[in-house]
Parts: C-alpha cells; sequence; structure tokens
C-alpha cells in the first residue's frame, strides 16, 4: 500500500502542490488568483475529456429507446438481452463504460488537487511539516514563499468556512450550492423513463445541497475551488451543447455535431413512439405495411446520415 | 494492448481508492508533557488535559477543552504546552481559548463548568489557535497567537487575567517567546520572516528581516540569539539591538525545531534529519549528525548526553561532543512533541494517543520505564493497556 501512496504523491501531489505555489509567487503572492489559474489550467487540459465525455453520455441516452425495446422483447432470456444489447453498442461503435473513462481519468486529477489544496494551505503545525515532504526544496523561492498567505478578498483561504465569518458561512456555501446545481443541470443527459427522470431530479437537488452542506467543514480556499471549477464546468458544457452558440461561436464544428446528437435522442423517440402505435394497431400481423414501415424508417435513417 | 489498458485501469482505480481512504490529515500528539509535582500534564488531540501520576502512570483527572458545539468546526487537537500559574494549570486550546484547572481537583472528570480561569482571545467564540508555547513573567502572561498576535495578560488583584497590549506582526507567531530579563524585552519569530523584540507593553525595541518564516523558538545564551528559519539558514545576533553576528546556510531542509546550547556549540535540528553542531561564537559547523527522517521534536541535553527523536519515532542518545551513538529506541509511531525532562528521565507524547516515560540509563540507553495510552474512544485499538516495553 504504502508504494501506491508513494506513486501518487510523486504523480499527482507534488507536482501540483508545486505549480500551485509557484504559480503564487508569479501572481503577486495572492493564492486566490493561484487557485483559480490552476483551475482553469487544469480544466482547459481536460477539455477534450470533457467532450468526449458528454458525447459518449449523449450516445448512450440514443440507444436508450433500442435497449429498451431488445429487454421488453426478450424479457424472459437474459442472455439474449446482453447479447443483442452489445450488437447494439458494437453497431453505433460505443464502448458502455466509455462514458466513464474520462470520469476516471479526472477522478484523480480532482482528488489530488483537493489533498494538494489541503497541503498547501497548512492549518495547524502538522500539515506544515507534511508540505514539507512534499515541495521541491531545491527551488529556493518555494522556500522562501512559505507560508502562502491565505487572504483573498474578504476570505482567508485557509479558514474552515463554518468557523469563519457570518457573511462568509453563509454565503459560500450557497454559492458553492448554486454552482453545482448549475453544472448538474448542464450535465444532465435526458432521461428515457420515469426512474430515470427521478433519479435525474433526486440528484440536481442532492448534490448541490450535500456539496453546500460539505462546504462549511472545507477550508474557504477548497469552496473557491469548487466554485470556480464548477463555473468553468458549466460554461464548458454550455459550450459543449451549443447553448451559448450566439454568445461565443466557439468550435461550430462540435456545436453542430451535438446539436445533431440532440436531434437525434429527439427523433429515436419519436421513431419509437411510432412503433409502439403502429404495433398496437397492427398487432405485428400484417408484414407488407410492416416492410413498408421500416423501409420509411431506414429512409429516415439515410436522410440523418447524409446530415 | 488489452492487458495494458486493464492495467492501466486497475492502476488509476488503485490511485483513486489509496488517495480517498488514506488518513493524510488526522491530527497528531504535538503538545510537550509538561512535569509539576510529580504529575505529568498532557494535553491532547481530543482537546483534552489529562494529569498523570509520574511513578505509576494512573491518570489522577482529565478536562475537556471544547463542547460539543465546537467540536463542530474547530480542531481540536492542543498544541501547546500546558503551564503553571497561581498554582492552575492552564492550557491554549486551537479555540483561541486559555484554559486553567486547579492542580490538585481530585475530580475523575473535569467539565467545563469546573474551568477556574477562562481568557478569549476574541470577541467571538472562535479565537485564533495557539500553537506556541505560552510564557509567564511575574505576573504577566505573554501569548504567541496564529492570527499573528503576540498578547499580554497581566493576573489582577480579582485573580484574573485582563489584557494589557498586543504586538501584530503580519502573520501567525508558532513559537514560543523567549524572555530576555537583562534586556527586558520579549523576543519572538513570525511566519512573516521577522524576529521581533518588544518590551513588556508592546512597544517594538528592534525587528530583523530574514526573508522567510521562522517557526522554531530562539534561544538565548549571553547576550546572544540563536535561531533557524525555514529558508534553511540558522542565525546568531545580538539580543540588546538585533545585529546579526552569523548565519550558516549550509542545511539541505527547514530549520523546525529548537536549537539547544551546551558549552559553545549550539545544537540544531533540522527537518533534513541532520543535527548540526555549530560553533556559537562563528556559526561554523563542528559535526553533523546524520539520521534518515526529519527531526520535528525539539531535543534536549541531559549530562553528556543529547537526546532527540525523529519524526518516524527514532529516539536516539548520542554524545554530546563526539556525536558517538550511545542508545536508541524505535518507538515506531510518529513523533512531534518536543521532549520533557525530569530528573534522569524523559517524557514524550506519541502520535498513537500515549505518553511514555524513558529512564536515560548511565550508559546512555533509554529505557521504557512506562507507557500511558489515553484515548477513550469505543473500539479504539490504541486503548489497549497491554504493552512490551519498546527498550
Amino acid at each position: 500500500m504504502e508504494i501506491f501512496a508513494d506513486i501518487w504523491n510523486i504523480v499527482f501531489i507534488r507536482p501540483m502542490v508545486n505549480s500551485l505555489i509557484l504559480l503564487y509567487i508569479l501572481l503577486g503572492s495572492s493564492f486566490g488568483l493561484s487557485i483559480i489559474s490552476f483551475t482553469v489550467f487544469i480544466r482547459m487540459i481536460m477539455f477534450p475529456l470533457s467532450i468526449r465525455q458528454t458525447k459518449q453520455m449523449k450516445a448512450m441516452s440514443l440507444i436508450q429507446p433500442k435497449i429498451k425495446a431488445i429487454q421488453e422483447k426478450y424479457k424472459d432470456d437474459r442472455q439474449k438481452i446482453s447479447q443483442e444489447t452489445m450488437n447494439i453498442y458494437r453497431q453505433q461503435g460505443i464502448n458502455p463504460v466509455g462514458c466513464l473513462g474520462p470520469l476516471v481519468i479526472q477522478m484523480p486529477i480532482f482528488i489530488g488537487l483537493y489533498q494538494s489544496l489541503y497541503i498547501t494551505l497548512p492549518s495547524n503545525p502538522e500539515n506544515l511539516t507534511q508540505l514539507y515532504d512534499s515541495i521541491y526544496g531545491f527551488i529556493p523561492l518555494i522556500n522562501q514563499a512559505i507560508p502562502i498567505d491565505g487572504k483573498f478578498l474578504w476570505l482567508n483561504l485557509e479558514t474552515i468556512v463554518g468557523s469563519a465569518d457570518n457573511y462568509t458561512k453563509i454565503f459560500l456555501p450557497l454559492l458553492v450550492g448554486a454552482s453545482t446545481f448549475f453544472m448538474q443541470k448542464t450535465t444532465a443527459t435526458p432521461a428515457m423513463d420515469d426512474r430515470q427522470k427521478s433519479t435525474n431530479r433526486m440528484m440536481l437537488w442532492f448534490m448541490p445541497i450535500l456539496l453546500g452542506y460539505f462546504t462549511l467543514s472545507f477550508p474557504s480556499g477548497l469552496a473557491l475551488y469548487w466554485l470556480i471549477s464548477n463555473v468553468i464546468g458549466t460554461f464548458i458544457q454550455l459550450i459543449i451543447t451549443g447553448k451559448i452558440q450566439n454568445l461565443f461561436n466557439l468550435n461550430s464544428k462540435l456545436i453542430d455535431e451535438n446539436t445533431n446528437l440532440d436531434n437525434e435522442i429527439e427523433e429515436n423517440k419519436n421513431i419509437q413512439e411510432e412503433d409502439q402505435n403502429e404495433s398496437d394497431r397492427n398487432n405485428g400481423k400484417n408484414n407488407r405495411r410492416s416492410n413498408r414501415h421500416r423501409t420509411s424508417r431506414t429512409k429516415r435513417k439515410q436522410r440523418r446520415s447524409r446530415n | 494492448m488489452k492487458f495494458f489498458k486493464k492495467i492501466f485501469v486497475f492502476t488509476f482505480i488503485s490511485l483513486i481508492a489509496i488517495s480517498c481512504t488514506a488518513d493524510r490529515f488526522q491530527g497528531s500528539g504535538w503538545s510537550s508533557p509538561f512535569v509539576h509535582n510529580d504529575n505529568v500534564y498532557v494535553a491532547t488531540i481530543d482537546g483534552e488535559l489529562i494529569s498523570i501520576n509520574i511513578e505509576n502512570a494512573s491518570e489522577n483527572w482529565r478536562a475537556v477543552s471544547l463542547d460539543d458545539d465546537d467540536k463542530k468546526f474547530v480542531a481540536k487537537a492542543i498544541y501547546s504546552k500546558p503551564f503553571i500559574f497561581d498554582n492552575k494549570v492552564f492550557i491554549g486550546t486551537s479555540a483561541g481559548k486559555i484554559l486553567g484547572f486547579n492542580q490538585q481537583t481530585g475530580l475523575d472528570e473535569v467539565s467545563l463548568q469546573d474551568i477556574e480561569e477562562k481568557v478569549l482571545l476574541s470577541e467571538e467564540n472562535f479565537g485564533p489557535m495557539i500553537v506556541g508555547n505560552i510564557v509567564s513573567k511575574d505576573k504577566k502572561i505573554f501569548i504567541p497567537a496564529s492570527n499573528g498576535e503576540l498578547l499580554v495578560f497581566e493576573y489582577n488583584e480579582l485573580e484574573m487575567f485582563e489584557p494589557v497590549c498586543s504586538y501584530n506582526a503580519q502573520k501567525a507567531i508558532w513559537n514560543t517567546p523567549l524572555i530576555d530579563d537583562k534586556n527586558e524585552q520579549i523576543i519572538f519569530g513570525s511566519m512573516d520572516g521577522y524576529l521581533y523584540s518588544v518590551d513588556d507593553k508592546c512597544n517594538l525595541n528592534w525587528k530583523y528581516d530574514t526573508k522567510s518564516s521562522i517557526v522554531g523558538s530562539p534561544i538565548l545564551e549571553d547576550g546572544k540569539i540563536y535561531f533557524g528559519t525555514l529558508n534553511r539558514k540558522f542565525y546568531s545576533m545580538n539580543a540588546s539591538d538585533g545585529k546579526l553576528l552569523w548565519e550558516f546556510d549550509d542545511s539541505k531542509g527547514w530549520f523546525w525545531a529548537s536549537p539547544l546550547i551546551s558549552s559553545d556549540i549550539v545544537y540544531a535540528p533540522n527537518l533534513d534529519g541532520g543535527i548540526y553542531a555549530l560553533r556559537k561564537n562563528t556559526g561554523q559547523i563542528k559535526w553533523k549528525y546524520e539520521t534518515k527522517n526529519p527531526i520535528v521534536s525539539s531535543p534536549v541535553i541531559m549530562d553528556n548526553f543529547l537526546i532527540f527523536v525523529t519524526k518516524n519515532g527514532d529516539l536516539q542518545v548520542i554524545h554530546k561532543d563526539t556525536k558517538r551513538k550511545l542508545g536508541s529506541c524505535n518507538i515506531d509511531k510518529k513523533v512531534y512533541s518536543a521532549i520533557e525532562v525530569h530528573q534522569d528521565s524523559i517524557f514524550i507524547q506519541v502520535s498513537d494517543g500515549s505518553v511514555r516515560a524513558y529512564k536515560i540509563k548511565k550508559n546512555g540507553n533509554p529505557d521504557e520505564l512506562w507507557r500511558k495510552p489515553f484515548f477513550t474512544r469505543e473500539n479504539d485499538d490504541r486503548n489497549n493497556e497491554d504493552w512490551d516495553p519498546s527498550c
């Protein structure tokens, strides 16, 4: 276990801690600016991953009606369900755990940053000795910069939010909660059934409240990190989904692609509804009409792929 | 390729699991034990003050410093060493309070209502954290606070502390103020990089800019001050005017723990794992004793023995002149607390939640006298009183 902890420290914690301190020195001894610029930098690095994650999630949503239909069709044969589901994944070029991949890669970065902030802003002597273990002591500037001045705007970045002044105690958790809410709102994928809808709704409210509450026991610096990270995350999400296309004409190809994905989801829903209605009407007996329907659906698909 | 992909994913998940579960920020036993009238007083990471009988290690009483509401948001650990004033034993807490308890209370449990003295460093409920030790002179106490203030309180006729004055440094004061009786001044270092000298009315006499944080407490001998900083330098200067006499800059790590002086040598422990023996008049190095672990705990000198303990719990006794290793004991737990000496024994608070007493034998070998675990939390295996002496 110790070797993993050492790897973790060498690969993530030490570079992050030293980057934060160097940024602090470069940005006129403002740790608030150091946190903000570092968060922006990390978010920018992960921008391609965020795009990939969004695309994967949308693609998953897109094929949900088909999977649901398979589950209905073969409800007594689990093996067949998984076989057919895998076929769909293969046909659509989707890796079922693909949307988790970017998340898995982002996780250690965020956890590392979280820990680095704790280490870089030591609130007690133990943490300061831990900082000694994490810095590149051969850089004289870093030794001189310690301890980091945690004052930023009205905040004292190393102070636990819950024990800060009333203004901070009230507004910082609210800001973190609100930004998490908007982040959740922009990243939520369209629900395909009632169960998913209710889960989405629950997460939309549960996460902001939970994080807002947790903020009370974070140092203000971490709360600032969450806040900035959420704001940037929301902004990136809005770019990817094309919702601020008119304001920011960035990456139009990407926007088009994603807009098409949205349309596709909508269209797929309609197809499913049509299928359901027709099968109800004909009870699956009229092969000729069914074939015609299949033809029209194929045509529609071809039209889509041309687009 | 698939195999490597799996290995990659597995490694990532392992790293995440470790980083999530690693107990990185647990408080540790920092406060040095304090021996007075056959009792050892120890302030704990749980915010308790415990009185222990020095002979048989039995617990006399324990007192709490925080109520349940405070515990939610305030670091509980007590860093400052307990001290005696007016027959009461005092502690400075992380919540910025100074609490005084009757030494002889005899109660098993002392609650907040039993506090005989209470000094608040702030009008708010939570004041600045106190890390350095509080020192007293005549009827005054000098409190180093983490908000950068050196606060002076005086014991009045009503037997209560009242504020006299305060001096504001720019950053936290984590070291113990030094009282210079000859020059009637108080000397302390701050994280802002300055070593300050003020009188007991908090007027500044002089200050010296080291351009780096000062954590270790300065010491005084023959009108000269000795102290180290986090930029790996060690200084000597005149106590009367703060004029620099010499500086030593050939270390590899931070000077954290307090130095010591014996004869013409200053012993300066360092986080690079070394103890630097410097000639006190010139700053030239006489020798360096190397260990593999940082030395956070302040060492002591007993006869010809220099006794110190590394962060990973390696207690060592070396000859102060020849640096020959005379004895050692593997505590095998982290140690941050300074060593307290009483007669031929030393007392250390260990981060596993215990106080340990060692007798230093004539040949320099430490002999564990007793070990007192003081955690009371349920299911805490550190509460197990069965133990084998580590030496």
